[in-house]
C-alpha cells in the first residue's frame, strides 16, 4: 500500500511532468534533477541527456553561465540577477525569492518567457530551484507586426493630417486671394477716378503752387496705394501653380535677364557657379522667375552703392541627406559639406535628392531680429514708397507651393544668402 | 482731320464723367459715355464710334460679353475695342484677348496712357 506521503509525491511528479509548460528543476548543486517532456520537446534535448548534468545554460548559450534558477537556487538576490539579466527581469508578485523574464534567446532565434522559483524545505532553505520556459517567438514576431503597423498607421495619419493642414491653408489662401483681388477691384476703381481727377486739378489750377505741391502728393500716394493692392493680389495669386519638369539653371538666366539693367545700373557684378549636368526641377516657371527676381531686386537694393551676387546652382545628392539625419530636428546641412543650414523639414520633405540654388549678396544684411520677420506679410525695412512688404512673403508661398524649402542667412554689413531647395522631377 | 468718336462703357459714373472732360480736354475726341452695357450694339450703330473703350465688370451685360456682342456685329466687329478694367489679373487679360481686343489699360490709368493706347489702336484699324 503506498502511503500518503508516497501519493502526494507521484501526483506532483505527475503535475510536473505532464505540464504543458516547459520546466527543469536543480539542486542546491546546480544538478539538473527533473526534465518534464515539454522541455523535450521545446530544447530537443532529452530527460536522459540532461538529468545529473549542470548544462541548463546549454538551453540558451553557447558557452557556460548560470541561468535563472542557478541564482535563485544560490539566492543570489536582486543585484546579482540584475547583472546577468540588466533590466528585462520582474520580481515575481506572488512568490517570494521568484524572478520572471523576458528575452531574446537561443541564438538570438527564439524569445522566451521564463520564471525560476525557489523550492523550499521544512525551515524554508532554498534546497532547489525550478525554471520553467515559455516559447513566446509567435506572440512577440506578432507583436513586432503590429507594432510596425502601427507605426505605418501613425505616419498615414501624420501625413494625412499635414495633407489636410496644407488642403486648409491652400483653402484659405485661395479664400484670401478671392477677397485680394475683390478688394483690389474696388480700391482700384475710385484710385482711377482720384488720379485722373488730380491731373484734371493739375492742369486748372497751375499757377497756384501749393495746390499744385499738394495734388503731386495725392497722386504719388494714389500710386503708393495702387502697388500694395496689386501687390496683394500678386500675393494671392501665388494659389495656383502648374509644375513641370524645368532646368532650373534656364530658369535663373532668364530672371536674370530681366532685372539685368538694374544691375548694371548700380554697378553690380553677378558670379555665376551652375552645375551643368543638374537633374530637372518639378516647378512653375513664371512662378519661380517671380522667385528669383524678388530675390535679386531684395539684392540690389541692398547694395546701392554696387557689389557682387553669387549664384550658386548643385545637387544636394541622396546619401548627403541620409537617414541618419533625418528626425535630428535641427540637423545642419553644412555637416553635409554645403555650409549652409536648413530646417528640419528639410529632411522630412527631402529624404531624396534636391536642387539647390544659393543667391548671395555682399549687401547691407538683415539683423538677425529681422531675419526671423522677412517672410510675414508687409514686412519691410524698405522706406513706405520703396516697397510693399509682400515680396519676400509672396516668394516663400511660391516655394511652399512648390513644396520647397527657401532659407534666408544674413549677417548685418556682410551680406544676405538665400538658399531654395527644389523637388527633382521623377522622386517622390 | 476731324475729331475721333470715342464711346466709353463703365459702371462708375465718376470715372466716365472725369475721363471723358480729360479726354476731351486733351483735344482731338468727342467722348460719349454709358454705365450700361447693355444697349451697346444699339448706340454703336447710332453713333458709329472710332474706338470703344469697356470696363469688364459691368451690371447686367459685362465687358467680355460686350466684346462677343460687338464681333457678332457687322458694324461692331470693325471699331477697336480697349479694356478699361480694374482686372489686373492675367486670366482676365487672355480671355479679353482671345476676343481679339486691341488692348488691354489696368486702373488705376491717367489720361496721357489712355490717349497713347487709343491712339496706338486706332492706328492698327486705319
Amino acid at each position: 500500500m503506498e502511503d500518503k506521503l508516497q501519493k502526494v509525491n507521484r501526483e506532483l511528479l505527475q503535475i510536473v511532468q505532464g505540464s504543458p509548460i516547459a520546466t527543469f528543476v536543480i539542486n542546491k548543486e546546480h544538478i539538473i534533477t527533473r526534465w518534464n517532456k515539454a522541455c523535450e520537446n521545446l530544447t530537443g534535448l532529452s530527460a536522459n541527456e540532461m538529468i545529473g548534468t549542470k548544462k541548463q545554460w546549454s538551453i540558451f548559450y553557447s558557452q557556460e553561465r548560470p541561468v535563472m534558477a542557478d541564482l535563485v537556487v544560490d539566492d543570489a538576490g536582486e543585484e546579482e540577477i540584475k547583472k546577468y539579466y540588466t533590466d528585462k527581469y520582474r520580481k515575481s508578485a506572488v512568490i517570494k525569492g521568484a524572478y520572471e523574464a523576458e528575452g531574446f534567446l537561443g541564438e538570438g532565434v527564439l524569445w522566451f518567457f521564463f520564471t525560476a522559483a525557489p523550492l523550499r524545505d521544512a525551515e524554508g532553505n532554498v534546497v532547489a530551484a525550478m525554471e520553467t520556459l515559455q516559447d513566446i517567438t509567435e506572440r512577440k514576431i506578432a507583436e513586432a507586426i503590429e507594432e510596425v503597423a502601427a507605426e505605418e498607421l501613425r505616419k498615414t495619419s501624420e501625413q494625412l493630417k499635414e495633407s489636410a493642414a496644407q488642403l486648409i491653408q491652400a483653402e484659405k489662401f485661395e479664400a484670401v486671394g478671392q477677397l485680394a483681388s475683390g478688394v483690389a477691384h474696388e480700391v482700384k476703381n475710385p484710385l482711377a477716378i482720384i488720379i485722373q481727377g488730380v491731373n484734371y486739378l493739375t492742369r486748372h489750377v497751375a499757377s497756384e503752387k501749393n495746390i499744385i505741391r499738394t495734388l503731386e502728393m495725392i497722386k504719388s500716394n494714389v500710386k503708393r496705394a495702387d502697388s500694395i493692392v496689386s501687390a496683394l493680389v500678386d500675393f494671392s495669386r501665388a494659389t495656383k501653380i502648374e509644375l513641370h519638369p524645368q532646368d532650373i539653371n534656364s530658369v535663373l538666366e532668364n530672371s536674370l535677364r530681366l532685372v539685368e539693367h538694374k544691375l548694371k545700373l548700380k554697378n553690380i557684378k553677378v558670379i555665376k557657379e551652375a552645375r551643368e549636368d543638374l537633374p530637372q526641377v518639378l516647378a512653375d516657371k513664371g512662378k519661380m522667375e517671380q522667385v528669383f527676381i524678388n530675390i535679386f531686386l531684395n539684392s540690389v537694393h541692398a547694395m546701392p552703392n554696387g557689389g557682387n551676387i553669387s549664384i550658386r546652382s548643385y545637387l544636394a545628392p541622396k546619401g548627403r541627406l541620409s537617414r541618419s539625419l533625418q528626425g535630428k530636428g535641427l540637423a545642419r546641412l553644412d555637416k553635409l559639406g554645403e555650409g549652409i543650414d536648413a530646417r528640419s523639414e528639410y529632411y522630412s520633405k527631402f529624404s531624396k535628392r534636391a536642387v539647390m540654388v544659393e543667391i548671395e549678396d555682399t549687401g547691407v544684411g538683415i539683423s538677425q531680429e529681422n531675419v526671423k520677420k522677412v517672410f510675414n506679410p508687409f514686412f519691410t525695412t524698405k522706406g513706405p514708397r520703396e516697397g510693399t512688404g509682400l515680396g519676400l512673403s509672396v516668394t516663400k508661398n511660391i516655394i511652399d507651393m512648390h513644396g520647397g524649402i527657401i532659407e534666408i542667412k544674413s549677417e548685418e554689413g556682410k551680406g544676405t544668402k538665400v538658399i531654395v531647395a527644389l523637388k527633382i522631377d521623377g522622386d517622390e | 482731320m476731324g475729331k475721333k468718336k470715342v464711346m466709353i462703357f463703365d459702371d462708375e459714373e465718376d470715372f466716365l464723367e472725369i475721363t471723358k472732360v480729360n479726354l476731351e480736354e486733351a483735344g482731338g475726341y468727342d467722348v460719349l459715355t454709358f454705365s450700361n452695357a447693355k444697349d451697346i450694339i444699339a448706340e454703336v450703330h447710332r453713333f458709329e464710334p472710332d474706338i470703344i473703350l469697356l470696363d469688364i465688370r459691368m451690371p447686367e451685360v459685362d465687358g467680355i460679353d460686350a466684346c462677343q456682342m460687338l464681333n457678332n456685329d457687322s458694324i461692331g466687329s470693325h471699331i477697336p475695342v480697349i479694356i478699361v478694367s480694374a482686372l489686373s489679373k492675367r486670366e482676365d487679360k487672355v480671355i479679353a484677348y482671345k476676343k481679339g481686343v486691341a488692348g488691354y489699360l489696368v486702373k488705376p490709368i491717367e489720361e496721357k496712357d489712355l490717349i497713347a493706347k487709343i491712339e496706338e489702336a486706332l492706328r492698327g484699324f486705319e
